[in-house]
């Protein structure tokens, strides 16, 4: 009985498709009666079977090796591709944490979108978050991967577009579409170039293969670094990170998914290619270098940030940074854990920070403060997910971020370092947002904000007790191998951590220091709070090219190309209007002209007589 | 006296019709440039019956024809320009230009 469960487990995407087309019946010309609000229950009952369909077939399939399922998708001309899905405790994991995730935030949104007349919309491209990510960890191969790494690049341009009538929303949109769109493109050249070398695009065979290539280092090179560029993007890496912070103008549960597990769906196509990754240590070093510059300047940027959702979205970056850096020292299995860890407690701070903005009117945290007695559920939310993120036993995230400490001050000490800065700076990050929320004086904007109705809450409470559980629940169900972390490595990632609040406790709580916070330096606080002036850095260059390319291509197409084509149009008309005075109306030049024809004519087919 | 010599002011005379078909503004000058080239063409008919055609002649009964023909086709050719002097009061050629352009 059970087992069936596991061996349907790919049925899990069409649940969401489903909902996603049955939430077609409410759409906006048919809800006078019913309003659009059943769309969102039929789909939050779809994603609860779902959930319930990935927990009995996870349970199913504890202790068994993978199973492999093929379809076949294309057969022409002795090409033979398979769509290949993989079922095994990896995956399924990865559904459930999908499915728990999109049935928390599709509660929440049922009380975050209360007054929306939108829901029908919402929820099926909530929907079709979900379908895509399911689908994406199900299958087996980096084609189908790409393919619904695309699909969730439009579901997040629609997403982030949700309240389309503001301009910000509609710019945030499109630069996330496009962002991720310059990724995917490269991403794509990889994903084509690779085929001819390997012969497969399923995972195993990729790895099998890697194990023993032997290619051109200068190839395999610019292929690792084409398949790095696609979840660059994806998980919003230097220099492609602009998205994400302008995709914060979508509405909460949307950014809960999205900050949670959809950068994650990147960082698992990132994982999964870490056999071929490995084969090229200049895109390890890459990998490195790039997961060590977001995590850096992500927690500094994340540090100056003034609203509330921003600040988490560069967490977000930094901690996908993470998972970059994890790769590159060729970790995967690490990443894995660390993805699912990440996930729990990002969609923990989320949802409680979408409480606060919800009843406080304002994102803006200098605005907001003292709210620890009006809003303890929340507060204790976000500690807890706070606590679950930074590496802080005994919580689930401390055991992956340690073991990969041991790793890097075993092979590169200078990555140790990065990882420990990166803990203290987002220590200090969500040290600084909670004190600002939470505590100081009552201000006037929060001054009537009573703790949010139950949708907002319930799955609030829940994912605190997953956060608080997870390390349990993990050593349950055999997902991670446990090693023991060095009592070193222990100590230096909870002091980084307890360092980093404290030091923000005590800048933001006390009264020490004058507010708002003056850095010394006003040029770097600047220079953080303007994200590195990275949306100048962007006009400037690749914007500006982009433009100047567009105008110079417009020119030579209105002038050459067109001038071209109407010149001949032209020559036409004035031929037309010039040789119009040779009928000049008088017979006797007619007569003349058939006189000369004709004379011309018998020279013609004489000559060769005469000569 | 030979047959190239009476082919040569044949031509000439057809020549001398042609110039004065084209350039004459005066539509009966047209008409009468037209016999000319008749003329011409009954001179080459019948020196060819002479010299070629001695026994059959059956350039002279072209000939005969010929003449025939342009008897009726000045008939006619007079009608038309009676029947466009009675509406436009002119016979001069270049008037003639309802086509221009």
């Amino acid at each position: 009985m059970l087992q069936s469960f596991a061996d349907t487990v790919w049925l899990i995407p069409f649940y969401s498709l489903a909902g996603m087309v049955l939430s077609l019946i409410w759409s906006p010309g048919m809800t006078r009666k019913t309003g659009p609000r059943p769309a969102g229950y039929l789909n939050l009952l779809l994603t609860f079977f779902s959930f319930v369909h990935a927990l009995l077939a996870t349970v199913a399939i504890a202790n068994q090796p993978p199973q492999y399922l093929h379809w076949t998708w294309l057969d022409v001309a002795g090409l033979h591709f398979d769509v290949p899905v993989e079922i095994s405790i990896l995956t399924t994991t990865a559904l459930m944490l999908i499915t728990g995730l999109n049935l928390m935030a599709q509660v929440f949104a049922i009380g975050y979108m209360e007054m929306d007349w939108g829901w029908a919309r919402f929820f099926a491209l909530l929907a079709l978050f979900e379908g895509g990510m399911g689908a994406l960890v199900l299958l087996d191969s980096l084609f189908f991967n790409y393919v619904m790494l695309e699909i969730l690049t439009l579901a997040t341009y629609l997403l982030i577009g949700f309240w389309f009538n503001q301009p910000l929303v509609v710019t945030g949109a499109r630069d996330a579409f496009l962002t991720k769109r310059v990724g995917d493109l490269v991403l794509l050249m990889g994903v084509l170039a690779i085929y001819p070398l390997a012969g497969s695009w399923n995972y195993d065979d990729l790895a099998a293969w890697a194990a023993t290539a032997q290619v051109d280092p200068t190839l395999i090179t610019l292929i690792c670094l084409a398949l790095i560029a696609g979840p660059m993007g994806k998980c919003a890496q230097f220099p492609l990170h602009l998205w994400l912070d302008e995709a914060m103008e979508g509405p909460v549960p949307a950014s809960i998914l999205r900050n949670a597990i959809v950068v994650g769906t990147g960082a698992w196509v990132l994982v999964k290619l870490t056999p071929v990754l490995s084969l090229s240590s200049v895109a390890l070093t890459g990998l490195l270098v790039i997961g060590s510059v977001t995590a850096l300047g992500g927690t500094l940027i994340a540090i100056a940030q003034v609203d509330i959702k921003r600040a988490l979205s560069y967490l977000v970056s930094a901690y996908m940074g993470w998972v970059f850096i994890a790769v590159g020292l060729k970790e995967p299995g690490l990443a894995f854990v660390f993805i699912l860890t990440y996930g729990v407690a990002m969609a923990l701070l989320m949802m409680s920070i979408g409480s606060i903005i919800w009843n406080s009117i304002t994102q803006d945290l200098r605005l907001l403060g003292g709210l620890w007695s009006r809003r303890p559920i929340s507060g204790i939310s976000f500690l807890v997910g706070s606590a679950g993120l930074l590496a802080l036993p005994p919580l689930a995230s401390f055991f992956p971020q340690a073991e990969l400490l041991d790793t890097a001050f075993a092979q590169l000490p200078w990555v140790g370092v990065v990882l420990l800065l990166m803990n203290a700076f987002a220590a200090f990050s969500l040290g600084r947002t909670f004190c600002l929320i939470w505590g100081g004086e009552v201000k006037p904007m929060t001054a009537r904000s009573p703790e949010v109705f139950w949708p907002m809450i319930l799955p609030m409470t829940v994912d605190l007790g997953l956060v608080l559980h997870l390390p349990i629940l993990m050593g349950r169900f055999d997902w991670v191998i446990w090693t023991d972390p060095s009592l070193t490595t222990a100590a230096a990632l909870t002091l980084t951590a307890i360092l980093g609040w404290g030091a923000a406790a005590w800048v933001y709580l006390g009264r020490a220091i004058p507010k708002p916070v003056q850095f010394p330096l006003p040029s770097v606080q600047d220079l953080l709070a303007y994200d590195f002036y990275t949306p100048k850095l962007y006009k400037a260059t690749v914007v500006g090219a982009v433009d100047m390319i567009s105008r110079m291509t417009a020119w030579f197409d209105r002038t050459l190309v067109d001038g071209t084509g109407n010149a001949f149009g032209g020559a036409t008309l004035l031929g037309g209007d010039r040789l119009k005075y040779s009928t000049t109306g008088q017979s006797q030049a007619y007569i003349l002209t058939i006189l000369m024809g004709v004379a011309l004519l018998v020279i013609a087919i004489c000559w060769p007589l005469l000569a | 006296m030979q047959l190239t010599y009476v082919l040569i002011l044949a031509a000439l005379l057809f020549c001398i019709g042609i110039y004065g078909l084209v350039t004459s503004r005066n539509a009966v000058r047209v008409l009468m440039s037209i016999e000319l080239l008749l003329n011409a063409v009954n001179l080459n008919l019948i020196g060819f019956a002479n010299y070629l055609d001695g026994q059959q002649i059956k350039g002279q009964v072209f000939a005969v024809f010929v003449i025939t023909v342009a008897a009726a086709e000045a008939a006619v050719g007079l009608a038309i320009i009676l029947a466009i002097y009675r509406n436009r009061q002119t016979v001069d050629m270049e008037k003639f230009n309802l086509l221009k352009w």
